[in-house]
């Protein structure tokens, strides 16, 4: 089969991400001998990826839609900096079936699936059909968007509540409702509907059963532009919180054998229906009782894609440098199996505590955990500030273990061991959760994180933050007396009055 | 030295002193004093030794506002002497005054000036990092002042609206 794209050895990728995907990508290239050239925005002017790259061009002010959002803005920059390739990361401009077209236009090599595939998948409406067409079990539920009412009960009560609605543009959680009964049906369905125009600019919704209680299972597959499509096993990405990852593990602890290959199975002739090449990942529900069911695929390199890479040996971004030369793949699936056991955890500026707001700040101190099997990929450096423009991930940590219970010890260790001053993260959940007797037995679903959870598990403990207390009484102390010059005791209070009286006037001329 | 430590909702009195063979006196509530010692090791890194224990802790102190790290537990709080905050308190009430603890991007500001608002009302919607956050009023009272627009860029320790209280 011959693929739409040039496929074709190139020299020079312009890298069309930031954060630590645009490292990982980088450091992909650099290893196989490829120049790298960076995008960044205002915002990220001290970011890790401006200073690994081989070329840095600044494409705009810190919001994405001025910057890594541009197509046109970054395409010229390709031609500018004489690249002859383009690797979009994830997010922004990675599933974008134009930007891709764009891009081969320009008789670049585009890092990516074909266009085409891009498109088939995009839609969840046009992927399901597209999907029952190829034999891939979905969840029960309508192929085309609904918008009446009394058709979307006809249609619910046909495959039995509760029902899903879904937006058939969404992502993220956005325009997603669970209806438990008929009459909430309605008021459900006009708010997905609003939700899914002003997130998407589309207010296609469809609706779904409701697997209750599913475990979130997806299998990473590579193809190449000569037919050959290989599965990498699962990722179990169950731990969620806004229906979006913060813990993915591989093996699944409770994945049979015989479900894991046909799940792989599945994954790959998902991969064939569209022509597929590249890195892509199959996303499934898993029921209890160990059905599953095709949920959407992602036509780019996950977040999580890591974990894969550890049990397998494979590197993921080299295999889509070598596929997208147009390089036969290089292995089959026999030569492919799962070693040890693999941990993620994303490490977001986000007060878990608060029910994980975002809390974007300084890294005021920061250094990375190490040592063997210990693997963190992030964009950071200390001094920086987290920008607010967008994902608060500071990092990734990932690690290998043996078996489960070796990985969860060092990762638990590698969490003790970071450094990392200046914003509230998620690591303390990391920490409970290792303390978990459901996490620790491997019977956790996408329901596990819930506020009553969080109540329950994450108060600091005592000792913890009566030596924090301590810490900060001392650097306070130590930096009274450095800036008093003396004992800190008669100046200060002397310092506060003065500031009290100087802001009275303020005020007072102000108004 | 006495400081007011407020760490994840938690404060302590902490006693902090010179010693003279170096290091410090420290207290905690009012109890035995310990003999601690350690020094700065790098940005925002603390070794402590205290007298059963060492801990490498971060800390960071900006004003009154501190981040501590330990043990992996990030820990966002405020360091002050009593004094000062008695000062501040004489100075005039704060119960009305909304600001957000993170900078952000004003989304909408649903009330105006002169409008009686009720407690727990949404005053103003701050995105940050893809999420809105509602800012809600702390009391049941008259919108007094709104200190920014809608689509206005603020900082941390932003004022973003005042409320007079009925």
């Amino acid at each position: 089969m011959a693929s739409p794209l040039p496929r074709r050895p190139f020299s020079r990728v312009l890298v069309a991400n930031r954060g630590e995907i645009a490292v990982r990508v980088i450091r992909g290239c650099h290893e196989r001998g490829i120049e790298a050239v960076a995008v960044y925005s205002e915002a990220d002017t001290d970011a890790l990826h401006v200073r690994l790259a081989d070329e840095a061009v600044c494409v705009g002010p810190p919001a994405s839609s001025e910057s890594y959002l541009v197509a046109d803005r970054i395409l010229e920059v390709a031609r500018q900096t004489g690249c002859d390739a383009v690797h979009p990361g994830y997010g922004f401009l990675s599933e974008n079936a134009g930007f891709a077209r764009k891009v081969a236009d320009a008789g670049l090599v585009w890092i990516g699936p074909p266009p085409d595939a891009i498109d088939a998948m995009g839609s969840k409406t046009a992927a399901r059909q597209t999907m029952v067409d190829a034999g891939v079990p979905v969840v029960p539920g309508t192929t085309e968007p609904v918008h009446d009412p009394d058709e979307a009960l006809r249609i619910a009560e046909g495959i039995g509540f509760p029902v899903m609605l879904k937006a058939a543009a969404g992502g993220g959680g956005k325009g997603m409702r669970r209806v438990d009964q008929a009459a909430d049906l309605p008021q459900a369905l006009a708010s997905a509907t609003s939700e899914a125009v002003k997130s998407f600019g589309d207010g296609a919704v469809y609706i779904e059963k409701l697997v209750v209680d599913p475990r979130h299972v997806e299998i990473q597959v590579l193809a190449d532009a000569h037919g050959n499509v290989v599965h990498l096993f699962e990722r179990d990405c169950s731990i969620q919180r806004r229906h979006q990852k913060v813990v993915e593990e591989t093996p699944c602890p409770v994945l049979p054998e015989e479900t894991r290959q046909a799940m792989g199975e599945v994954a790959c002739n998902a991969a064939r229906a569209v022509d597929y090449e590249g890195a892509g990942t199959c996303e499934f529900l898993l029921g209890a009782d160990g059905s599953f069911y095709f949920l959407e695929m992602n036509t780019r390199l996950q977040v999580e894609h890591p974990i894969t890479e550890m049990v397998t040996g494979v590197d993921l971004v080299q295999a889509q440098l070598r596929v997208a030369a147009g390089e036969t793949l290089w292995f089959t699936q026999g030569d492919l199996s799962i070693s040890g056991h693999s941990i993620e955890c994303r490490i977001y500026a986000e007060d878990a505590r608060a029910g994980f707001r975002p809390a974007p700040g300084p890294l005021r101190g920061y250094r990375e955990p190490t040592g063997p099997w210990v693997r963190v990929d992030s964009g950071v450096v200390e001094g920086m500030e987290v920008p607010i423009h967008y994902d608060p991930m500071i990092a990734k940590l990932v690690v290998w273990g043996k078996d489960r219970d070796e990985a969860i010890a060092r990762c638990r260790r590698a969490l003790q061991h970071y450094h990392l001053v200046g914003t509230p993260t998620s690591i303390p959940f990391f920490l409970a959760l290792f303390e978990d007797a459901d996490f620790m037995a491997g019977t956790y679903t996408t329901g596990f994180i819930t506020p009553e959870w969080l109540e329950a598990n994450l108060p600091t403990p005592d000792d913890e933050r009566e030596v924090g207390a301590i810490a900060a009484a001392i650097a306070r102390f130590e930096a009274d007396v450095a800036r008093a010059g003396a004992p800190a005791s008669s100046s200060s209070s002397g310092g506060g009055w003065r500031q009290v009286h100087t802001w009275r006037s303020m005020k007072g001329v102000w108004r | 030295m006495n400081y007011e430590v407020e760490l994840d909702g938690h404060t302590a009195l902490i006693d902090v002193s010179s010693h003279p063979d170096g290091g410090w006196w420290v207290s905690i509530d009012g109890g035995d004093k310990e003999h601690w010692t350690g020094r700065q090791l790098g940005a925002a890194e603390w070794l402590l030794q205290a007298p059963s224990a060492q801990h490498r802790v971060g800390v960071h102190v900006d004003g009154d506002r501190v981040a501590v790290q330990l043990s992996g537990q990030g820990l966002i709080g405020t360091v002050v002497d009593p004094r000062d905050k008695a000062l501040a308190a004489a100075s005039g009430g704060a119960e009305g005054v909304v600001s957000t603890p993170m900078p952000g991007l004003v989304v909408r500001i649903p009330v105006e000036v002169g409008q009686e608002v009720t407690e727990g009302q949404v005053l103003v919607v701050v995105e940050a990092m893809k999420m809105e956050n509602e800012y809600k009023s702390p009391v049941t009272g008259t919108v007094a002042q709104v200190h920014v627009a809608a689509g206005a860029s603020v900082d941390a320790g932003a004022t973003l609206i005042t409320v007079e209280p009925a």
